[in-house]
């Protein structure tokens, strides 16, 4: 041991500037790896991570139960007896109230407000990324989100005012159905920003100006100004023993509701599609990571080999010298070992400092401990196995290159010469294409195979990036992908009973109007399928396009017996089109066929059934029209469309008001949006890498096959010939990059779609991308690539070249 | 240097087979310039089989690349089967090696991994011949160097005699007016070296004109001519 050590402080003296090259080629590829590594698997458990620290609620639970008396709570006893069902671990309470903020949209405020009961719990405790929680006691502090901070540019300590609306307008908004007062007539209530908090049911969503929660004391003391002195609107946040029980819950909450009319969110369902976000956020990223791994594996790889030749003419004359065949291989590996530790150290610093960014897009959204995360089993591995990797290519590389040199070779009895030479070509050609296609004075063939599965990677890569990618733009720039075809979503009856003749008119004076292209209107009701409650719509187009039904397999029903069902009950169901499902409502059971899977004309668009008119009529359902799907022409704009429509609705006799509501991208469109750029950043990157496997391969080919290549300059071939050798080369690596490159480039970029489509689910189109323009981007990618290269062939030295023992 | 001439033909001029005026040639190196060639005249006439003799570095194999037109002179004339060669471009100087020159090297030079019959083709394809004329070509050769039933072996495959009768064998495929061998035998046992020199001795007698490096006296011996250089120059003829 002492003569290897011995030996590994002079090589680290000497030749301290390539061994300088070699650590800081592995610090960046750990660091690029590594990064990748710990990011993908925080960005992946970040959701689970936050779920669990905050005691993320399974199911909102929003009973509509008739108004009880000013100042009563009439639902306190629901909230009771749900509370005490066995299931159920605890229930926070909130409310939906009217409110607005000086200075700032309205959608700045969460959907629901904490009160009292909120606070009292374990349900729903957002983590405290900055400041600290707001004091249940005081309603005159508010938490904000990360994102609220950044959109507004308040800061903690600031101070916003909080508008709200008397109770005598709230009550006359509930009870007759008139509108509020344009500018709130309740009090104002300035509260300070104390913190930054962070849950599933808070987050951030991509769009979103953040959100600004007041505390639990603020719902509690101006109770009257949110929801009126009836105080009926309260909902649950509900937190179960068990997920699985979930089901149960949705059957319990309708069964002790006094009208069984329950609006019951699945956020367990919201879960998992976010989840399915964040793993596809987290593939993305491994699968960059993976790529810079092998992009890693080539450079350093090429790196630790020349460091050993470089080092092994020495030690052969130590072994003259008695140094054995072990000992030299030893001697060899320790020093890029000793370089590959400290690259390797450095390159994990660097992934520690670089985990300040991550995990981006959605994952960040949901990470429940952003800032600087040491991920010591992907960092500390990562280390021992970049030093293994490059310890174990040194020490191979050594074996082989000593035991070259040690032992007389024999010669291949059997070697056979060149095929590519036979083929009836130009000698130019037939010299270029034996570069690209065979090892030359390479017996591993790794620097021709290493330039052809550069070539074939790159282009395969770029094709299936680039298809996948465009998949996403255009599910991302066309909502009706997910079922979103409308532009407004109307709501008839709010608070009154409403007269199911009306509405049907004043949709069909709606669609008079020339910015719309389609009306529908829906009827909705809850059936039951095999015993378990099920969301069940009724669809009838009034005019034009039909919007609101879309169907991602299948088609839309047309007959009383046919349903479509939206993609997470037709799983819970095992039904696919052209199988009968039984849905029974108050006129007893039905049998209809499944003509589609698809997506519902709801904010949870995926749970429930859609049957025709004829259909929701045959299940003794109540035929009232309480919402529409408006669909407007390209480019009108739904804001400004809605007054206009609320007028023309107005002049049919007998009209109610009705809530028009411009509908925004569905969320998923939001989550995809956020990984967009990843597929485009590992096209880009893949792209590189071929350009440098390429690149490298024609440079060493000209390089390792100079003595050839003087050879031949020798017996009369011209310079001119000699370059387009070269640029034969590149021409042959191009042509077999397109080849195979394409054709499983877009095969498996349509794949991937396919797969993500799927599981979203996404009404699938198979993604197209301008292939045809891959052909001159690469055949003039690699000849340029091969410019400098031929150039060099060009121009070598002969004599020189020529003399040397061959 | 001397001015190139105006014309880029490739044709067989009169008079000797090369004439060499005043070449210099000036190597720069770390230390100090190394002076190569320091005027050297030469004439061989065709037919001649000159031996170029000398200690190392006297500039033998400089003067050989320089006539072969793999390396130019930095002043003088070079004139090779009646063509100034001197000042030409590279596409002009592989264009006249094609048709006049053949070289044999030392160290063989083979093409790796082609067989012994494409290592004559590729040439003789080089040339303007069509493969199947290339291949006749090549296989006469082969058969003619005693190579006959190893056509389609790889160089490898080959001992060091073999290889280097291939490799003459391929100097003479375009059937130049001159073949160039810098140190034929070098890396060759006696008989190989042998084996060589006979086979320089029938071309010659056939009436190739041949101009060989070599240390050896005993090769040297079996040319019609000897030159001895010294230090950059002809120290006698």
């Amino acid at each position: 041991m002492p003569p290897i050590l011995r030996w590994t402080r002079l090589e680290l003296r000497r030749r301290r500037r390539g061994l300088l090259v070699l650590a800081l080629l592995v610090a960046l590829s750990c660091g690029a790896v590594l990064t990748a590594a710990a990011g993908a698997r925080r960005g992946d458990s970040a959701l689970d991570r936050l779920l669990g620290r905050t005691g993320a609620a399974h199911a909102i639970v929003n009973p509509f139960g008739p108004p009880g008396p000013p100042g009563s709570l009439p639902d306190a006893r629901y909230w009771e007896r749900v509370r005490a069902l066995p299931i159920v671990e605890d229930v926070a309470l909130v409310v939906d109230g009217n409110l607005a903020v000086d200075g700032l949209p309205s959608t700045v405020l969460p959907p629901w407000l904490p009160t009292a009961d909120a606070g009292r719990g374990e349900v729903e405790r957002p983590v405290v990324l900055a400041g600290r929680a707001a004091d249940p006691a005081r309603s005159d502090e508010a938490v904000v989100t990360a994102e609220f901070l950044r959109s507004s540019g308040r800061e903690l300590g600031d101070v916003v005012t909080l508008r709200t609306y008397s109770p005598a307008s709230v009550d006359a908004q509930a009870t007759t159905g008139d509108p509020l007062p344009e500018q709130p007539d309740g009090p104002a209530v300035p509260v300070t920003i104390v913190g930054v908090v962070r849950s599933f049911a808070v987050a951030d969503d991509l769009a979103s100006p953040g959100l600004l929660i007041p505390s639990p004391a603020f719902a509690e003391r101006y109770r009257s100004e949110l929801v009126g002195t009836a105080a009926t609107w309260r909902a649950g946040l509900v937190r179960l023993h068990d997920p699985a029980d979930l089901e149960t819950l949705r059957r319990e909450v309708i069964r002790l509701s006094a009208t069984g009319d329950v609006e019951f969110t699945d956020q367990l369902a919201r879960a998992q599609r976010t989840s399915g976000v964040l793993d596809f956020e987290s593939a993305c990223l491994l699968a960059l990571g993976l790529a810079a791994a092998a992009a890693a594996a080539v450079l350093v790889g090429q790196a630790v080999q020349r460091t050993v030749a470089a080092t092994l003419p020495d030690l052969r004359v130590l072994g003259a010298a008695g140094m054995t065949r072990g000992q030299a291989v030893a001697a060899a590996t320790a020093a890029p070992t000793v370089a590959a530790l400290g690259g390797a150290l450095l390159g994990a610093a660097g992934a520690a400092v670089a985990s300040a960014g991550l995990p981006f897009g959605a994952a960040g959204r949901y990470e429940p401990a952003p800032g600087v995360d040491v991920d010591v089993a992907v960092l500390g591995g990562g280390v021992l196995v970049a030093i293994a990797l490059v310890a174990a290519t040194a020490a191979a590389a050594a074996r082989l290159r000593h035991a070259g040199t040690a032992r007389v070779v024999p010669a291949p009895a059997a070697a056979r010469p060149s095929a590519v030479a036979r083929v009836r070509l130009p000698v130019p050609a037939v010299l270029g294409a034996r570069f690209a296609l065979e090892p030359g004075g390479d017996p591993a063939g790794t620097g021709a195979r290493a330039s052809l599965a550069g070539a074939v990677v790159g282009v395969l890569g770029v094709l299936a990036a680039a298809t996948f990618a465009a998949g996403v733009t255009d599910a991302v720039e066309h909502p009706e992908r997910f079922g979103t075809d409308f532009a407004l979503i109307g709501f008839f009856g709010l608070g009154t009973p409403a007269d199911p003749r009306t509405a049907p008119a004043m949709l069909a004076a709606m669609g008079t109007d020339p910015a719309v292209t389609g009306v529908t209107a829906m009827v909705s009701g809850t059936a039951t399928a095999g015993g378990v409650p099920l969301a069940v719509y009724g669809a009838q187009p009034v005019s034009g396009s039909a919007p609101g039904l879309v169907a991602t397999s299948g088609r839309p029903p047309a007959a009383a017996d046919e349903v479509l069902l939206g993609p997470v009950t037709a799983r819970e169901l095992d039904a696919a089109p052209g199988r009968v499902v039984e849905l029974a409502g108050p006129a007893g059971p039905a049998r209809l066929r499944v003509v589609g899977i698809g997506f519902l004309p709801q904010v949870d668009n995926l749970t429930g059934a859609l049957v025709t008119a004829g259909g929701f009529a045959a299940l003794g359902l109540e035929q009232t029209v309480r919402y529409s799907a408006v669909a407007l022409a390209p480019g009108d704009d739904p804001a400004a469309a809605v007054p206009r429509l609320q007028a023309i609705g107005a002049t049919v006799p007998g009209a109610e008001p009705i809530g028009l509501f411009p509908i925004g991208p569905p969320p998923q469109v939001q989550e995809l949006a956020t990984v967009q750029v990843l597929p485009r950043v590992l096209g880009v990157f893949l792209g590189v890498l071929a350009v440098g496997a390429v690149g490298h391969g024609l440079a060493t080919a000209v390089r390792r096959r100079g003595h050839d290549l003087a050879v031949l300059r020798a017996l009369g071939m011209s310079p001119r010939q000699t370059r387009t050798a070269v640029h034969t080369h590149a021409a042959v690596l191009a042509v077999a990059g397109l080849a195979v490159g394409v054709p499983l480039g877009i095969a498996l970029g349509r794949t991937a779609w396919r797969t993500v489509a799927e599981t979203t689910p996404i009404v699938h189109v198979p993604p197209a991308v301008p292939w045809a323009l891959a052909v001159p981007a690469v055949l003039a990618a690699t000849a340029l690539l091969a410019a400098l290269p031929a150039r060099r062939a060009a121009r070598l030295p002969l004599a020189e070249l020529l003399r040397r023992e061959g | 240097m001397s001015a190139a001439p105006e014309t880029t033909d490739v044709t067989l001029g009169a008079g000797g087979a090369v004439r060499v005026r005043g070449a210099r040639r000036t190597f720069t190196a770390d230390l100090a310039p190394v002076r190569a060639l320091r005027g050297v005249d030469l004439d061989v006439a065709p037919g001649e089989f000159v031996a170029l003799m000398g200690p190392s570095g006297c500039g033998k194999s400089t003067l050989l690349n320089v006539v072969a037109g793999l390396d130019a002179v930095d002043d003088g004339t070079v004139e090779v089967a009646g063509q100034r060669i001197d000042g030409r471009d590279e596409d002009w100087l592989a264009r006249f090696r094609r048709t006049h020159v053949g070289i044999v090297f030392q160290f063989f030079n083979l093409l790796d991994g082609v067989s012994a019959l494409d290592n004559i083709v590729l040439p003789a394809m080089l040339h303007g011949l069509r493969r199947r004329a290339a291949e006749s070509r090549a296989r006469d050769l082969l058969d003619l160097l005693g190579l006959g039933d190893r056509t389609e072996q790889v160089p490898a495959v080959l001992s060091g005699g073999q290889r280097q009768r291939l490799a003459i064998a391929r100097a003479l495929a375009n059937e130049p007016s001159l073949l160039l061998a810098d140190e034929p035998t070098g890396a060759l046992d006696s008989e190989g070296g042998l084996e060589v020199l006979e086979l320089f001795r029938r071309l010659h007698a056939d009436g190739q004109t041949i101009v060989m490096v070599t240390h050896s006296p005993d090769v040297a011996a079996g040319a019609s001519r000897v030159v001895r250089m010294r230090d950059g120059r002809i120290e006698q003829d």
